[in-house]
C-alpha cells in the first residue's frame, strides 16, 4: 500500500497525455488510490490550480444562473449523472455537514455549529441549504443556512452567498427576516436566523386558495413596511415572490426571506450582462429586459404577488420562460376580478398601478404604498367612519403632462438648435451646462401657452429627424444627437421635482 | 490544400469557405450565444435579439473573405464586437429591417490602433465563459460517459473521491486518472479557442 518511491513524472505525464499505452499503467493507479502526494502532482501537470479555478467558477456560474436559451440544454446535459429537479443531494449535504460540525450534544442530533445544535435539514432556498438548529445560549429554535456543497469551493458563489447576509443583516425591520450572526467554519460560510413557524404565502394560497381581502391588504401593508425599510438602506431585494415570504403563525406576521439577489444600488452588479437574475413570474419588465433597475421593480413583483393572493393565480403566466417575459414586458394584465369577482375596485387599482409597465407610473415608493393601504384598512376596519382611499391616477394623465412636454421640448430645442447650427458650421459644439439652460427655459416657458409649445414640439421631432438622416450620411461620429436627447431625458426626469 | 507556412490553421480560416457546414456549426455555437446575450444586455427582446444575431453572422459572413493576417490590425475579436455593436445601435435607430443593407461598412471596418478600444471587458468575460461551455460539452462527447462522471462528481461538484469511486465501480486511482485526463484536455481545448481569434486582421478591399 505504502510506497516511498512515488511515480516518476514522465510516467505521470504520459497517463496524462494518453498517447503511448503505459505499461504499468494498473500500478500506477494503485498506488495513486493511496497517495497523496502525487494525486496532487496529477492534477498539477494537467492543469495549474488557477485555471481549475477559472473553469470551475465560470462554469458554477452558468450553473447559478437562469439559462433561458433552452435550445442550448448544456447544464442538463453536463450534470448528467446528477438527478434533474435534485437541488441538493442529501448525501453531499451530511458530508460536508460532517466535515464542519463538532459532535452532538445528543445522539439523535445531526452535529454542532457554533453554539447552535443541529436537528435537521429543513431543505433549500436560494444557494444555500437550510437547517433546523437550536441555540444553546440563548435556547431557542433557530434556522441555519449554509452554502450548497457544490458551491462551497466556488469563491464568486461565496461572495454572493455573504453579501445575501450582509443584505439582509442590514436592515432590522419586523417584516424583513432577522440575521443574528454571520459565521465561516473551514472555509463554509453560514448564518442563523430565527426559525418562522409557519409555511410560505406561496404554500398558503397553493393549500386555501385566494385570500380574504382584509387580509391581502394587511401582508401589502407589511410587506410594503418591511421593502420600505430595505429600500432606505439603498437595498433592492430583486425576487419578491410568494416563496419568500414567510408567514409566522405565532405572531400574525410576514417576513420577507432570501435576499439572495438583493443589490445595493451602489455596489458593482456581479451578474454579468445577459444573465437575468431572478424568478420568472414575478419580476418587472425592466428586470426582463436587464435594464436598470430601483426600488419601484420591488413594487411591480408585490403587485404581481398581491394579484396572486387575490386570484390564485399569477398575472403573467405562459408556458415557456420566453413566452413569461414577453408577457411581463408587452401585454397588459387581465383584470383580477376576472379570476375573483369579490376583490373590490379599490384592490384592484393598487394592484393595477403596481403592475403599471412604466415604473414612473407605479406607486413611487414603498412608504406611498404603505401608507395608502394603511388608511385603506383603516376603511375597511370602519367604514362608515372612514371613506376609501383613492388610488391616485397615472402621471401621464396629470396636468403635469403637457407642462412635461413643453419644457421637454424647450429643453431638446435649446441643445438642438445649437446643435444644429455647429453641425452647419462644421464646428465643434462644446457641451452648455444644463442647469443654466434649465433655469432660463423655466423662466421663458412656463408662462406660455402649452399649445403652442405642443405643435413646437412636433415640429422639433421632425426636424430631428431629417438631422438624423443627414448626420447618417455626413458625420463619421453617428448616434452622438440620439444619445445626447437620451441623456437629456435622464436628466430631465431627474429636474421633475423642481415642477409643481 | 496545403496552407502557407505562416498561416496558421484555424476556425477563422476554415469559415472563409462559406460550405464549410463544421466550421460554421462550430464557429456559431461560441458565437451566436454571446451575440445574442450583448443583444440582450442592450435592452432588446428576444425576438428582435434572435434576427439581429442572425444579421451579424450573415455580415461577418460577408466580410470574413477579405480578411488577411496582419499584426497592425485587430483581433477578430474586436472586429466582432465593433460589428454587433453598431447593428444593436442602428437597430435601436431604424428598425431592423435592411439592417444588412444599411451597415455602416465604411467605419465599422476601420480600426483603432489601440485593440482596447475594439474589445470591452464585459466582451471577453462573456467570450471566455462561452467558450468554457462549449468546449465542455465537445470533451463530454470525445469521452466515455463514465470517464465524464469521475471528473464532473469530483472537480464539479466536490464530492468525495471513496463515494464516487464505489458509485462507478471504479478505483480511487482510476478517477484521478479520468479526472487529470478530461482537465487537461478541457484546458488544451479551451486554449485552441482562445488563441484562434487573438490573431490580428485587417480588412483588405483589393482582396477578390
Amino acid at each position: 500500500m505504502k510506497q516511498n518511491i512515488h511515480i516518476p513524472e514522465q510516467d505521470l505525464q504520459r497517463v496524462i497525455d494518453e498517447n503511448a499505452p503505459v505499461a504499468n499503467q494498473a500500478e500506477i493507479e494503485t498506488h495513486i488510490s493511496d497517495c497523496e502526494i502525487c494525486q496532487n502532482r496529477l492534477l498539477a501537470l494537467a492543469a495549474d490550480p488557477s485555471w481549475r479555478s477559472q473553469f470551475i467558477e465560470n462554469m458554477s456560474d452558468n450553473l447559478l444562473h437562469t439559462d433561458l436559451d433552452r435550445s442550448d440544454h448544456t447544464l442538463d446535459e453536463l450534470g448528467k449523472t446528477k438527478n434533474k429537479g435534485d437541488e441538493y443531494d442529501l448525501e453531499t449535504v451530511s458530508r460536508m455537514l460532517e466535515e464542519i460540525m463538532l459532535p452532538p450534544t445528543h445522539p439523535e442530533m445531526l452535529g454542532c455549529l457554533g453554539r447552535n445544535e443541529i436537528e435537521s435539514i429543513i431543505g433549500c432556498g436560494g444557494m444555500g441549504v437550510v437547517l433546523r438548529g437550536y441555540d444553546r445560549d440563548l435556547q431557542r429554535p433557530v434556522a441555519v443556512k449554509m452554502i450548497l456543497p457544490r458551491l462551497s469551493k466556488n469563491g464568486t458563489a461565496k461572495q454572493r452567498f455573504a453579501r445575501e447576509a450582509r443584505a439582509a443583516a442590514a436592515v432590522l425591520h419586523p417584516n424583513v427576516i432577522a440575521i443574528h450572526g454571520i459565521e465561516e467554519t473551514d472555509g463554509i460560510p453560514w448564518f442563523v436566523m430565527p426559525l418562522v413557524m409557519g409555511s410560505s404565502l406561496g404554500e398558503l394560497v397553493r393549500e386555501q386558495g385566494p385570500l380574504p381581502e382584509k387580509e391581502i391588504v394587511r401582508i401589502g401593508m407589511q410587506i410594503a413596511s418591511g421593502l420600505a425599510a430595505a429600500h432606505s438602506q439603498g437595498l433592492v431585494h430583486r425576487d419578491i415572490k410568494p416563496e419568500n415570504i414567510l408567514v409566522d403563525n405565532r405572531v400574525n406576521r410576514v417576513v420577507i426571506t432570501d435576499f439572495g439577489l438583493a443589490r445595493r444600488e451602489s455596489e458593482e452588479p456581479m451578474t454579468q450582462t445577459g444573465y437575468l437574475a431572478g424568478t420568472l413570474n414575478y419580476m418587472s419588465p425592466e428586470q426582463t429586459r436587464g435594464l436598470d433597475i430601483d426600488a419601484r421593480s420591488d413594487l411591480f413583483s408585490l403587485g404581481s404577488l398581491l394579484y396572486f393572493l387575490a386570484a390564485g393565480v399569477v398575472p403573467f403566466q405562459s408556458e415557456s420562460p420566453m413566452g413569461v417575459l414577453h408577457l411581463i414586458s408587452q401585454e397588459q394584465h387581465a383584470d383580477v376580478r376576472t379570476h375573483n369577482p369579490d376583490v373590490s375596485k379599490t384592490l384592484a387599482n393598487v394592484i393595477d398601478r403596481l403592475l403599471e409597465k412604466d415604473p414612473d407610473d407605479r406607486f413611487q415608493s414603498a412608504v406611498d404604498l404603505e401608507t395608502f393601504l394603511a388608511e385603506y384598512i383603516a376603511h375597511l376596519h370602519h367604514p362608515t367612519q372612514k371613506s376609501a382611499p383613492v388610488v391616485p391616477t397615472r402621471r401621464s394623465k396629470n396636468r403635469t403632462f403637457a407642462i412635461t412636454t413643453f419644457v421637454l421640448a424647450g429643453l431638446v430645442l435649446a441643445v438642438c438648435i445649437p446643435l444644429f447650427w455647429n453641425w452647419w458650421s462644421g464646428g465643434q459644439t462644446g457641451p452648455v451646462p444644463l442647469e443654466t439652460q434649465w433655469t432660463d427655459i423655466k423662466q421663458q416657458y412656463q408662462l406660455s401657452d402649452p399649445d403652442a409649445f405642443q405643435s413646437e414640439f412636433s415640429q422639433l421631432r421632425s426636424q430631428i429627424s431629417t438631422l438624423d438622416q443627414m448626420e447618417t450620411q455626413q458625420m463619421p461620429e453617428s448616434r452622438s444627437l440620439s444619445t445626447q436627447i437620451d441623456e437629456l431625458q435622464r436628466e430631465f426626469n431627474r429636474f421633475e421635482k423642481y415642477l409643481d | 490544400m496545403k496552407l502557407p507556412a505562416d498561416t496558421r490553421y484555424s476556425l477563422i480560416e476554415k469559415i472563409k469557405n462559406p460550405r464549410d457546414a463544421e466550421a460554421w456549426h462550430e464557429f456559431a455555437s461560441i458565437y451566436q450565444p454571446l451575440i445574442f446575450k450583448i443583444c440582450c444586455s442592450r435592452g432588446m427582446q428576444h425576438a428582435d435579439a434572435t434576427d439581429v444575431t442572425q444579421d451579424v453572422l450573415a455580415r461577418i459572413a460577408q466580410a470574413i473573405e477579405q480578411f488577411r493576417y496582419d499584426q497592425s490590425g485587430a483581433t477578430f475579436r474586436g472586429w466582432l464586437y465593433r460589428i454587433t455593436r453598431n447593428m444593436v445601435a442602428d437597430f435601436f435607430r431604424k428598425g431592423k429591417k435592411d439592417l444588412l443593407q444599411h451597415a455602416d461598412r465604411t467605419t465599422e471596418l476601420r480600426f483603432d490602433k489601440d485593440p482596447a478600444r475594439d474589445e470591452c471587458r464585459e466582451f471577453q468575460i462573456e467570450f471566455q465563459r462561452q467558450v468554457f461551455t462549449v468546449v465542455a460539452r465537445q470533451v463530454q462527447n470525445q469521452v466515455k460517459p463514465q470517464t465524464w462522471a469521475a471528473f464532473w462528481e469530483t472537480e464539479m461538484e466536490n464530492r468525495h473521491v471513496e463515494s464516487v469511486a464505489s458509485e462507478l465501480e471504479m478505483t480511487p486511482g482510476a478517477i484521478y486518472v479520468a479526472r487529470s485526463r478530461v482537465i487537461a484536455r478541457l484546458r488544451k481545448e479551451v486554449q485552441k479557442r482562445l488563441s484562434e481569434t487573438d490573431q490580428f486582421f485587417v480588412h483588405d478591399e483589393s482582396m477578390p
